[in-house]
């Protein structure tokens, strides 16, 4: 056989990089493909068909249309919370998959939810309904469910229920002069605070006047219990002694601390005797929870940054995030703990904490809020690019967490799916597929969700027609050297997640639902 | 895809109904027959008879009809809409079936010939399969004339039946209606309706395989066959890939909508049937739908090409990518699972030449 035909080099195709869809069908490289769907890549110079699918449910009826679903690391496993649409399109579901032979729930039900965010805290889950809004210009915005709430839920089964909670709402506390003891003679302002079995306190309540004894303790009786069957212990603050010669008689107006000790372990005894503290004693402040949320308002976004629970895009305020105290993930303050982008007509998207700072996103704009110290409503906000942003799950989530991994983010613009650790590598790491990514339909961004398998060295994307975009980056995360391809179904695929390290969960909904009158 | 529909009323099928007097009581009522002669309808046209005969003599209005007025579909006119490959031709009558449309409004001509002022007691046109529609300019008080009117939709009215089922309107009166007012003609429904597409392909005239593609991955086909030894079945000779065949769906069970627009384009060794879904229904589990073809081949006529079983399936849930697996396994129903082909792996690379 000749080497050759007459004019005519043999080519070698030994290499496959997958699809190269970006301008002129004919500038294809050789070594791409101008059109592949269904295959995975093996090696450099092998590609086969793509790895079937499995049913994740067994021995049990499959938890139908399904459009999101989160990775959920209880106290003790690997989980799923998935959110199901009711066949009549309006009603949304939220179940709890524990393992292929046990789903929970629903955990949650309400109308209108057609989308959640959700994200996993000290084995419970931070649970937040949203929906897509069209704006008086067409295009969808997301948008905390109006009306509705931050719920959480424990993990057990029960239903989730809303986060923070009421204070005590009446009753008269009895205080009286206790046994031998010591306080710092004078007059206090005492209150009960409630917690609840997920460590959120309430405000202050039923504020009491009385002048304790250099001596003796204080006792407390006729403590009211809270009608919160979740309340499960309640505490007793005061305020330090207050200078008779100042004193206004505003029960409200001085600063609470809690008691060390003057907790009541239930919510059922309704006494607590021979306190003894000096005001040296009173430290933790309780004042500030005087102004925080009791029912918080449901966002489109939700992380965590520097131990506090961030919330984004409620809807009456959908440019601004809620912030939460650390560590306590239901305390967010109304006044303080509060920051805000501009207003421009575009809610938040997103929020992700990157290299100890907080990175907010609009979908076209990004900013980034610096810790300093202060409360969140000081922190100093600085602009990262006012061109490119995200979707509300377009940042990759890497195993258990949507965030980092080795110090950047795999970002989902409408430029692309880029890179970004701290600013937008250019070009984008889907640079080979530039138009293919442009004909995705701009105003259904919000469908798009990312998983990164670093096992696998794969991004996994669900588009928003129900496809998935597969980017195999065994060569290296670099627009050059990544291979996509886009996958299909014979169900349209609409949610991703990992779980145990490299098990890829993916959710399928009906199409018809992305056309119900609640999936504007 | 969103699509502009209009469904034009045609030939009057049958009538029936009751003119029931509400006050003073007691309730009066005359029968069907009476109430036949009171209304006189033309070609595509209602004549609204707003009196009732009762104990021998007419008896004035304070009543309500109650009655069904039964229209055959004369033709669905589309029109408007993005992408629309012009499938439908606008002309012949449409196959569809089964689609609810997202908005609709009933419009008619009412020509006013008697100028009482009861004659504004046309309160309410529903069709008997519960679209409600109200004439929301029936506070006339002096109505002599036509009017072109439009009501509003307040219940969405399901076209599978008006279509199959004939339209039935019920003319709803006020009070006072005490004789015959005048007529409504050019009746007609328009509104939108959202469109899907799906396609099937017969490899064979006695084979028939569908493929589902990315824009319907709800539905699943099967293979069926025509039968061999049944003297009327269609083989590769008798077809002439060069004329139009018109395929008919034909359900076995009415109950179960199979929302389409059809078209069948023909290869030599392959037919495309191109099936637009009007909004896809919930149906779940198999349901046969008898294939006819009719026109181009070599006789005239029409022969059943097979039977096709169409697997509604209700396939969405949580599933996992398997390392090493061959096929997609599915939910098709609660219990019921089903492995399908991974769909056409395929790559094509660009210009190679030097």
């Amino acid at each position: 056989m000749p080497s050759s035909y007459r004019d005519h080099n043999p080519l070698v195709l030994d290499s496959f990089s997958g699809l190269w869809a970006r301008g002129d069908v004919d500038t294809t490289p050789l070594d791409h493909f101008a059109e592949c769907v269904n295959i995975k890549f093996v090696g450099d110079s092998s590609i086969e068909t793509r790895d079937g699918i499995d049913i994740s449910q067994v021995g049990q009826p499959p938890t139908p249309n399904i459009v999101r679903a989160y990775n959920y690391p209880t106290k003790d496993s690997n989980t799923l919370l998935v959110l199901s649409i009711k066949d009549d399109g309006t009603t949304g579901e939220i179940y709890h998959l524990v393992d292929e032979h046990i789903t929970y729930g629903p955990i949650l039900t309400l109308p209108d939810m057609m989308d959640f965010a959700c994200i996993p805290y000290a084995g419970r889950a931070y649970i937040s309904p949203f929906k897509s809004y069209l704006n008086d210009k067409g295009l969808n915005v997301e948008k905390g469910l109006e009306g509705e709430f931050l719920y959480v839920y424990a993990g057990d089964g029960t239903a989730a229920r809303k986060a923070a909670g009421s204070q005590l709402a009446s009753g008269n506390i009895d205080i009286a002069i206790g046994g031998p003891g010591h306080t710092d003679p004078g007059i206090h302002i005492f209150a009960v605070v409630s917690e609840t079995i997920s460590g959120y306190l309430t405000p202050p309540a039923l504020n009491e006047k009385f002048t304790t004894e250099a001596v003796q303790s204080v006792s407390f009786g006729n403590i009211p219990t809270s009608g919160n069957p979740n309340v499960t212990k309640r505490h007793i603050v005061a305020t330090k002694v207050i200078d008779p010669k100042v004193f206004n008689g505003d029960l409200n107006g001085y600063q609470f601390f809690f008691i060390p000790n003057a907790t009541i372990p239930n919510n059922t005894t309704i006494f607590l005797n021979d306190v003894s503290f000096f005001d040296q004693d009173l430290i933790d402040d309780a004042t500030h929870l005087l102004d925080n949320y009791e029912e918080i308002p449901a966002g489109a976004a939700l992380s965590l940054f520097h131990d506090r629970l961030c919330l984004f895009a409620p809807f009456d305020l959908p440019s601004t995030a809620l912030i939460s105290e650390i560590g306590e993930p239901e305390a967010i303050n109304k006044i303080n703990g509060i920051i805000a982008m501009p207003p421009d007509g575009n809610p938040l998207t997103n929020g992700q904490e990157l290299r100890d700072l907080l990175y907010v996103f609009k979908r076209s704009r990004t900013v980034a809020f610096i810790d300093n110290g202060e409360e969140p409503s000081l922190w100093p906000m600085v602009s990262i690019d006012n061109a490119l942003g995200t979707c509300v799950h377009g940042i990759a989530t890497v195993l258990d967490s949507g965030s980092s991994t080795v110090d950047y983010l795999i970002v989902a613009t409408f430029q692309g799916i880029s890179l970004f650790n701290g600013r937008y590598i250019s070009p984008e790491l889907s640079w080979k597929i530039e138009t293919f990514w442009n004909a995705l339909d701009r105003n259904q961004f919000r469908r798009i969700q990312i998983v990164n398998a670093p096992i696998q060295k794969e991004l996994y994307i669900v588009l928003p027609d129900g496809r998935v975009l597969c980017c195999n980056y065994s060569d290296g995360m670099d627009p050059k050297s990544v291979c996509w391809v886009p996958w299909t179904y014979v169900v349209p695929m609409s949610t991703v997640a990992i779980l145990n390290i490299d098990e890829i969960i993916l959710g399928a909904r009906l199409f018809e639902l992305m056309l119900s009158p609640m999936d504007t | 895809m969103a699509m502009n529909f209009r469904i034009i009323v045609g030939t009057v099928g049958s009538k029936t109904g009751m003119w029931s007097r509400s006050q003073p009581t007691p309730i009066e009522s005359c029968s069907p027959y009476e109430i036949y002669e009171a209304l006189i309808i033309p070609d595509n046209q209602i004549v609204v008879a707003a009196w009732y005969l009762f104990d021998g003599s007419y008896r004035p209005g304070n009543g309500l009809f109650n009655g069904s007025i039964n229209f055959f579909v004369g033709k669905i006119e589309l029109y408007g809409g993005e992408s629309w490959d012009g499938i439908y031709d606008g002309i012949n009558d449409l196959p569809v079936a089964g689609w609810t449309p997202v908005t609709a409004n009933l419009f008619a001509t009412v020509v006013i010939t008697k100028n009482v002022p009861s004659a504004r007691q046309i309160l309410n046109v529903t069709t008997d399969l519960g679209g409600t529609f109200i004439w929301d300019d029936a506070s006339d008080v002096n109505p002599e004339g036509t009017w072109e009117v439009v009501y509003a939709y307040n219940e969405v009215p399901d076209a599978f039946h008006l279509l199959t089922s004939s339209i039935g309107i019920d003319i709803q009166g006020g009070t006072d209606l005490n004789t015959e007012v005048g007529t409504i003609e050019n009746v007609y429904i328009q509104g939108t309706y959202e469109i899907q597409r799906w396609t099937t392909t017969i490899t064979s005239p006695t084979e028939i395989k569908t493929l589902a593609n990315i824009d319907v991955q709800p539905i699943e086909s099967v293979v069926i066959e025509s039968d061999p030894e049944d003297p009327d079945a269609v083989d590769f000779t008798q077809l002439d890939p060069t004329a139009p065949i018109t395929l008919y769906w034909e359900l076995e069970n009415a109950n179960i909508m199979i929302p389409a627009i059809i078209t069948i384009t023909t290869y030599y060794l392959e037919f495309i049937i191109d099936v637009y879904l009007l909004r896809l229904i919930r149906a779940k589990g198999k349901v046969p739908v008898a294939i006819k073809l009719n026109g181009g081949t070599q006789f005239e006529g029409q022969v059943l090409a097979g039977t096709l079983e169409i697997l509604f399936f209700d396939g969405t849930g949580v599933y996992k990518i398997s390392s090493g697996r061959r096929n997609d396994l599915i939910y098709v129903e609660e219990d019921v699972t089903e492995e399908f082909k991974i769909p056409d792996p395929t790559i094509k690379t660009g210009y190679i030449g030097t």
